[in-house]
């Protein structure tokens, strides 16, 4: 896809979410290439991926000589296809065509079990994601090399720095927005990689490793405005706090407590300092994804502490076998 | 180009004449980070706190049982809650994102404290699960005179964890059946449904539409689970996908449209799979299936695009 094609979709998409794609604006804002917007791309490239499976398996199933290598052609053969013939590009389809194609292919190279396939599985995370400019296949390459450099117990360090380069890549103007993705999303997935690696005999370097990384990216989002950098900002300092939680010997409650307090209370005087301001820093709803409300409900859902209660007991069980937990819930009897 | 990040001025500039010139300046000003909104950072710090201090206040009780007593600590929880709810009606004039924070922290420390008062005091006795029922109304109410859809999902969730449908799915009453299950969901569904025609909040209806349709999904899928059923929940889910498919062309909802197509493709593969003692029968038919289903979703979303445009 044509760099201003690229902007033109971006752009399209920006002004869908606030309503003002009139025909006329689409027209101007010419893709000849056919796109969806993010859902609709995470739809399409799970159906593809099981096709892309399906096919794999069926080559396997019907004793075809080198399935791998046969089925990842055909899927790669068939994304080009789409891509050049039908202008295919930011469906979803390409993009689990290319990966699982590429992933088929590897499949039949012998299985060594040595920490160097890792490597191999980044440049085709790498590969794929180049191809058809998905920023999270480039982020995946990126943790491939975090979870090798692990191996030597560099992980967290090579995520942190790879993170850097990320937030510092952000500050140039890049003309494809896909690029300025990968970039934001190694930002963001590169960090919580490097905190899964951290070892806890170096708690203190990852303590401050990751506030310098919050506070650089910080700095970067109040002078350079970018939601990316105050993200980033939030994962780095939550990582130092949450390690320094060893260091403070007070009951997980009361830091929970002093936490959430904090994080509401910060919320409260921001909200406050802000509040009339209509230039510079400024409240005015935005949504990042489109589905920010949708994400926070499953959130809230899928993490609220438990809050049911347990049966009562049966007449003859005896009782002071159980827990209870969560808040104010899980009994765990 | 720009000096700064990743921008759009230049195409915002010529589209100045079909925008109008106080839209492209409001977006020109965005682009060009003189107006930045910090609000997606401070929801997500916000939601941070209320669940780390739920969280806190689970912990809370499961520690101190012994050292404060389930009385007090029933009664302390209960007072954090109503100071929540308080004090977010109390500012309800001036209102900030945080206190829709506070609010879900409240209600958070209602449903904590009354399954921990359920499982203390035991005041339903054998009919310990309507504490369930109790959330679910409470919630309601909260979610109807604070305008939260927050409130009203939590609400929903406790109403399906009453019918035994979600939270302890399965077997918090026992072992149920395939049957037993699907009905469960079908009656959650009808609940959404007589929800969704009694609601007079706008905003409310798509979410009482999407749990509807996803129960009566969800009974289908349960009857796909056994055997002797199988057959039938899968020309159910089939049917039912296509009269959702229809609802959703007819409103314009194309959530409804594509999910009810993929609900419809998993039932109409399994319905064929098992009847094929092939492996590679079986994956043929995938990949065909998968391929079809691709085409005909963009088939979807082009025309639901028609007929935004």
């Amino acid at each position: 896809m044509k760099v201003q094609e690229e902007r033109n979709y971006v752009l399209r998409e920006r002004l869908r979410g606030r309503k003002l794609l009139t025909p006329p604006v689409a027209a101007q804002l010419d893709v000849p290439s056919r796109t969806n917007g993010v859902l609709v791309q995470c739809v399409f490239f799970l159906l593809a991926a099981l096709a892309a499976g399906a096919f794999f398996g069926l080559c396997h199933a019907l004793g075809v000589p080198l399935p791998g290598v046969i089925a990842g052609a055909v899927c790669i053969a068939v994304a080009e296809y789409l891509i050049g013939v039908k202008r295919w590009f930011f469906t979803g389809v390409e993009a689990a065509l290319w990966l699982g194609g590429l992933l088929a292919i590897i499949s039949e190279l012998p299985h060594s079990g040595r920490p160097e396939s890792l490597l191999v599985v980044g440049t085709v995370f790498a590969l794929a994601g180049a191809r058809v400019r998905n920023p999270l296949l480039g982020a995946a390459a990126a943790v491939l090399v975090v979870a090798y450099a692990e191996r030597f117990d560099r992980g967290a360090v090579i995520a942190l720095l790879l993170g850097v380069a990320a937030l510092l890549a952000l500050l140039r103007t890049w003309r494809r927005p896909s690029t300025e993705w990968l970039f934001a999303a190694c930002a963001l997935i590169l960090p919580v990689a490097g905190w899964i690696c951290a070892d806890a005999r170096w708690r203190t370097l990852t303590i401050l490793l990751f506030l310098a990384y919050g506070a650089l990216a910080l700095v970067l989002g109040l002078r350079k405005r970018h939601h990316i950098f105050f993200l980033a900002a939030l994962i780095g300092l939550t990582v130092a706090v949450t390690e320094s939680r060893n260091y403070i010997h007070i009951p997980a409650e009361a830091w929970l407590a002093i936490a959430g307090a904090l994080l509401l209370l910060i919320a409260y005087a921001v909200t406050r300092a802000l509040r009339g301001h209509e230039r510079g820093l400024v409240l005015t709803p935005e949504d990042l994804t489109g589905i920010d409300e949708t994400l926070q409900i499953a959130a809230t859902l899928a993490l609220k502490p438990e809050s049911s209660a347990p049966p009562p007991p049966e007449p003859g069980f005896e009782a002071g076998g159980g827990t209870f937990g969560g808040a104010g819930a899980s009994g765990d009897f | 180009m720009s000096p700064h990040m990743l921008s759009f001025e230049p195409e915002l500039h010529d589209l100045r004449p079909l925008l109008g010139d106080a839209v492209t300046d409001t977006l020109l000003a965005r682009e060009r980070r003189e107006v930045f909104s910090l609000q997606p950072e401070l929801r997500l710090i916000a939601w941070g706190g209320a669940m780390l201090l739920a969280t806190a206040a689970g912990i809370v009780l499961k520690n101190n049982l012994d050292r404060i007593g389930p009385l007090a600590l029933a009664l302390l929880m209960a007072i954090a809650a109503a100071a929540c709810y308080v004090g977010v009606w109390w500012r309800r004039s001036r209102a900030s994102l945080a206190d829709d924070y506070v609010l879900l922290l409240g209600a958070l420390l209602v449903s904590g404290d009354v399954a921990f008062i359920e499982s203390q005091f035991h005041l339903l006795g054998a009919n310990w699960y309507r504490h369930y029922l109790l959330l679910a109304v409470v919630h309601a109410a909260g979610a109807y005179l604070y305008r939260s859809r927050v409130l009203l999902t939590l609400s929903i969730t406790a109403m399906a964890a009453w019918l035994g449908i979600e939270q302890r799915p399965f077997g918090f009453l026992g072992p149920i059946n395939a049957k037993e299950l699907a009905l469960r969901a079908a009656g959650g569904c009808a609940v959404m449904l007589m929800a969704r025609s009694l609601n007079r909040r706008a905003e409310f209806a798509p979410v009482f539409e999407h749990f509807a349709a996803n129960f009566a999904f969800g009974a289908t899928f349960a009857l796909m689970t056994e055997g002797g059923t199988r057959t039938l929940g899968c020309l159910l889910a089939i049917t039912l996908a296509a009269v959702v498919i229809a609802w959703g062309f007819r409103t314009r909802r194309e959530a409804f449209v594509l999910y009810a197509f993929l609900y419809a493709v998993v039932a109409f593969d399994i319905l064929l799979i098992e009847r094929l003692d092939s492996e590679a029968i079986g994956f043929l038919l995938l990949v065909v299936s998968t391929i079809g289903a691709i085409a005909a979703l963009f088939a979807i979303h082009s025309r639901f695009r028609e007929l935004r445009a």
